[in-house]
């Protein structure tokens, strides 16, 4: 059904080009024309773990200091305009387009990688509540997005978010760290009698990593029922942790 | 895909402006089709083709579907189903019929208009039953005077390929009922749960208008009103109306979806969303009765709702071009109609002054009415020779109270009628109040002097020339020199028809069916004679054909307004004329009980070098009402006209003996339609016409103008006219004497109208 509406989408875009959300150039892509998709700003060097950009390919400081849950982190564009605005109309204004471009930029990059890939994806879920408000939720369909294209299962059943956090913007990491304070919980339940195990190597998925806060408590929700291997995945990383 | 649109669009209007339809295999098709396939590049010229292939498969089909000559005036049994909710007036109630293609008539077309005249049947007739009636019929025909609501048109668009009414005398049989479960039954049921809330309520009509789309019920003075004020965009459903149902579609379906968030995960809300505006939209045009506007909001908001489903978005022309296309192809024929253009030409005007456009307008509302206003004025010219001074006005009240207000109100009182009909009265009685309170508004204004501007409509080249001029003004901040523009309006001051001189004068015999009406135009003045019939409440010749013929030939005052005598046929239009135009003087007939003022023999007067003199009735006149009709004689150097009435026998053996001298006349308007009982050899002689002119309906039931009196006129220095095969006629006397007339329906020249 996704590869079926994936081949009607794109003889749609041939016959109709869209305009390019930033420039209004008609073009066969999904959301932005070839020019504003390279303009966009690259992250470059990073710490591995954290993602956070440095000067060096190499671990940073905090990572050293206090290795995060996770064992690898990656992720595509600064947290800058216009990738921010791009983020809040892919987040509010429903323009959910954008995720088949990230996607596509996404696998491009993991192409460059040559790591073993995941045995599946799990997006990082919204509080029913929020759920409600927005309709959707933008990690999982980036994450859908990822799963046709990588031909990996999306897991809806490994995590939950039991808590309804307030929005992070503006908040201290310390406030942050208060809120997320047992944010997530799994609700799989391994049972080795049954063959029911949890999966060995994860990507955990969203749209942006701010602290990396979310992306930590989660992943230690996942470490608790017993996954090896956990990767980050997201969007943009914003470089003002640090 | 707009350009490509817009080329199909041209294709098609260029073949339904020849003259005569080519002869165009279908096959033809397969040319641009196979262009587009295999050479995109020349996607333009083949939309081009594909537009006048398109076009004239359906012109040939609509045409081969008339009546056949051989059936018409037959009495004929037929079985079928009425397709559409039948129409009550004062007089009739009518309906499309879809005739059984049965083996003992051939060559039945397939959709029949059908009048039904008193006494009513006792059963409701109900959209989906199927009857057995005998009906008599007759080929589509229509009252063409250059101006005004051309019917025939609308028959060939619509694909009716015959009118007809059923015979009172003969059986009439109830075959099977109508279908419990179809959207016109739905409407029928709306429309009585309203009629029985709002029985009395003169918005009946509109009510009626904005929920099911049927625009019967709405009152002369209720279109005149809207036509002043420019807003009878409301009452056709609409892409604002059908636009908002959609979107109240969308976030109802949202919300539930929403309701457990399971559902969420596997299929975000607005997917939901965009299906549930599409069953919106579709619904509430089907309620319309997929009129054309509303089909084409229709595609529009399902284009969008399926570009959310795909996750593909559609460049707006792009949107507009597809509805373009879809409304064009799924029937050519509709560029005629001027909903059509208006319908398309507002929503392009709209994207194209809003769209995009940096800095973003201020007050978008406020200007959009402004700007469409003034960006319409071309086509309202062209269509209706009027335009609204007051619509920008009008419609900021009226389309956000409508559209926002009494619509959703009008929608959830019927949804209650249904659930919860007490509640259901209530909001139907706010709603219909809100009427009565934006129409006291809307008359105001339209009582305002200087409402609506009337202009006959400008000369092709110079309706470009505005139409561009006002295109360059609307256009983007960025466009260089837009202000010249202006130059492009100039023609609007330099409209003018042309007055004839002093000592010369213009005779017009409009075409109003079975019924007489004339204008005469000399330099300074202007007489009507008759006014033609008053065919129902809602529909009369004053409104129809000789006001929009008066607005485009620029007259805007008649000095002198004579109905020759009381008969319908000949005064049925004064009210509308004069509740509508100034009227300086009103002449009736002596034996009119509503006149005031009469025409009596030796009344005479001059205007302009043209002499008027009545001939007819003396004082001491005596006899039937129709042998005390007004005669007017018309003479100037270069010709003369003589009117009759309807005069018989008696009343021209009193011409003959008191007015001898005045009676030659170059051109003749037959007494009494050519009734045998008028037009005696000893008339015919002394009058000795060049021209005689009959004013008589298409296949009328009086058989007129009778064979003999057709054979008394026949000389070889003579030419016959009948309005019912040549239009409207018109004459301009100059010094030099009479040119050959004018035909409105050999002048008009279009491939549908049948020429004999």
């Amino acid at each position: 059904m996704p590869r079926c509406r994936q081949y009607i989408t794109q003889r749609l875009r041939q016959a109709f080009p869209a305009p390019c959300l930033l420039c209004h150039v008609r073009s066969i892509n999904s959301a932005l024309c070839d020019d504003c998709t390279d303009d966009l700003p690259q992250l470059g060097l990073c710490c591995p773990h954290c993602a956070t950009p440095l000067n060096l390919q190499t671990t940073c400081g905090a990572c050293l200091a206090k290795p995060p849950v996770q064992d690898s982190s990656l992720s595509l564009y600064h947290y800058s305009p216009p990738v921010s605005t791009l983020i809040i109309a892919l987040k509010h204004h429903d323009q959910r387009t954008l995720t088949d471009l990230f996607a596509d930029e996404f696998v491009k990059r993991l192409a460059q990688n040559k790591v073993p890939s995941p045995d599946c994806l799990v997006a990082i879920p919204l509080h029913p509540e929020r759920l409600r408000q927005r309709g959707y939720n933008q990690a999982l369909e980036f994450a859908r997005a990822l799963s046709t294209r990588l031909d990996i299962p999306v897991r809806l059943d490994l995590l939950d978010r039991v808590k309804n956090t307030p929005i992070q913007a503006g908040l201290s990491l310390k406030q942050r760290q208060q809120n997320m304070r047992h944010a997530f919980k799994s609700p799989f339940v391994p049972n080795a009698m049954r063959g029911k195990n949890a999966p060995q190597h994860i990507a955990l998925v969203d749209d942006v990593m701010t602290t990396g806060l979310t992306f930590n408590i989660a992943a230690k929700a996942l470490r608790d029922i017993g996954v090896n291997h956990i990767e980050v995945w997201s969007i943009a990383r914003t470089s003002n942790a640090k | 895909m707009f350009r490509f649109a817009i080329s199909f669009v041209l294709g098609c209007m260029l073949l339904l402006n020849l003259p005569q339809l080519p002869e165009l295999p279908w096959h033809w098709l397969l040319l641009p089709i196979l262009g587009l396939i295999y050479f995109p590049k020349t996607r333009l010229t083949s939309g081009l083709l594909l537009g006048i292939v398109w076009a004239g498969y359906h012109a040939q089909h609509n045409l081969a579907e008339r009546l056949p000559e051989s059936l018409a005036g037959q009495d004929i049994t037929i079985t079928g189903q009425i397709a559409d909710i039948p129409r009550y007036n004062d007089r009739s109630l009518r309906f499309l019929f879809l005739p059984d293609q049965s083996s003992n008539i051939d060559s039945l077309p397939e959709k029949l208009r059908l009048s039904w005249y008193r006494p009513f049947p006792e059963t409701a007739l109900r959209s989906g039953q199927r009857w057995q009636f005998t009906v008599r019929l007759k080929p589509p025909h229509g009252s063409i005077n250059w101006q005004g609501f051309d019917y025939e048109s609308w028959l060939f668009q619509q694909n009716i390929g015959a009118t007809g009414y059923i015979r009172p005398k003969d059986e009439k049989q109830l075959l099977s009922s109508a279908p419990t479960y179809d959207i016109n039954t739905l409407r029928h049921h709306i429309k009585q749960a309203i009629d029985n809330t709002l029985q009395d309520s003169p918005q009946r009509g509109l009510v009626h208008g904005l929920t099911i789309g049927l625009r019967d019920h709405i009152s002369q003075d209720q279109w005149e009103t809207l036509r002043l004020t420019g807003t009878s965009h409301l009452l056709a459903i609409s892409g604002l109306h059908i636009g908002l149902v959609a979107t109240l579609g969308f976030f109802l379906c949202r919300w539930l979806w929403s309701r457990r968030t399971k559902n969420l995960l596997h299929h975000p809300a607005t997917t939901v969303g965009a299906i549930g505006s599409i069953i919106f939209a579709v619904f509430y045009a089907a309620l319309a009765g997929f009129s054309l506007p509303s089909q084409r909001a229709m595609i529009m908001i399902t284009t969008v709702a399926v570009a959310i489903l795909l996750r593909h978005r559609f460049a707006t022309r792009d949107i507009y071009g597809i509805s373009l296309f879809l409304v064009v192809a799924y029937n050519p024929l509709s560029v005629l109609s001027a909903g059509f253009w208006l319908s398309f030409s507002a929503v392009g005007l709209i994207i194209y002054t809003l769209h995009h456009r940096f800095p973003s307008p201020k007050w978008p509302w406020a200007r959009i009415h402004l700007l469409i206003a003034v960006g319409l004025t071309p086509l309202l010219l062209l269509f209706f020779s009027q335009t609204s001074l007051i619509a920008p006005l009008a419609n900021l009240i009226a389309v956000p109270l409508v559209s926002v207000i009494i619509v959703p109100l009008l929608l959830l009182a019927i949804c209650c009628l249904a659930l919860l009909p007490p509640l259901g009265n209530i909001l139907l009685h706010l709603a219909d109040k809100l009427l009565s309170w934006l129409w006291l508004f809307l008359d105001q204004l339209a009582a305002l002097p200087h409402a609506a501007w009337f202009s006959s409509p400008p000369a092709p080249i110079y309706w470009l020339s505005i139409t561009l001029g006002m295109l360059l003004l609307l256009a983007p901040r960025g466009v260089p020199a837009r202000y010249l523009g202006i130059i492009g309006l100039l023609p609007l001051w330099l409209i003018s028809t042309t007055t004839p001189t002093a000592g010369s004068f213009n005779f017009t015999l409009l075409d109003v069916g079975q019924g007489l009406a004339a204008v005469i135009q000399t330099e300074h003045h202007t007489l009507i004679f008759d006014t033609g019939d008053k065919f129902s409440d809602q529909f009369n010749a004053g409104d129809a054909m000789v006001l929009p013929y008066l607005q485009a030939q620029g007259i805007n005052k008649i000095d002198l307004l004579i109905i020759s005598h009381a008969d319908s046929d000949h005064s049925g239009g004064a009210t509308a004329i004069k509740t509508q135009m100034t009227v300086t003087h009103t002449l009736h007939s002596p034996s009119d009980p509503s006149g005031s003022h009469f025409c009596q023999a030796g009344q005479s007067w001059q205007w302009d070098g043209v002499n008027f003199q009545i001939l007819h009735p003396s004082a001491k006149s005596e006899g039937s009402d129709n042998n005390q009709s007004c005669v007017l004689k018309i003479s100037a150097q270069g010709g003369s006209v003589l009117l009759t009435g309807d005069i018989e026998q008696a009343a021209e053996k009193t011409l003959l003996t008191r007015n001898r001298q005045h009676l030659a006349s170059d051109i003749l308007v037959v007494p009494h339609h050519g009734s045998k009982t008028s037009s005696s050899p000893d008339f015919i002689q002394q009058v000795n016409p060049q021209y005689v002119l009959f004013p008589t309906g298409y296949r009328n039931r009086f058989h007129h103008p009778a064979k003999q009196v057709v054979a008394r006129y026949q000389h070889p220095n003579r030419t016959l006219l009948n309005t019912a095969e040549t239009g409207a006629i018109q004459f301009s006397i100059s010094e030099n004497g009479i040119i050959p007339p004018l035909l409105a329906r050999q002048d008009t020249g279009k491939l549908w109208l049948e020429i004999k």
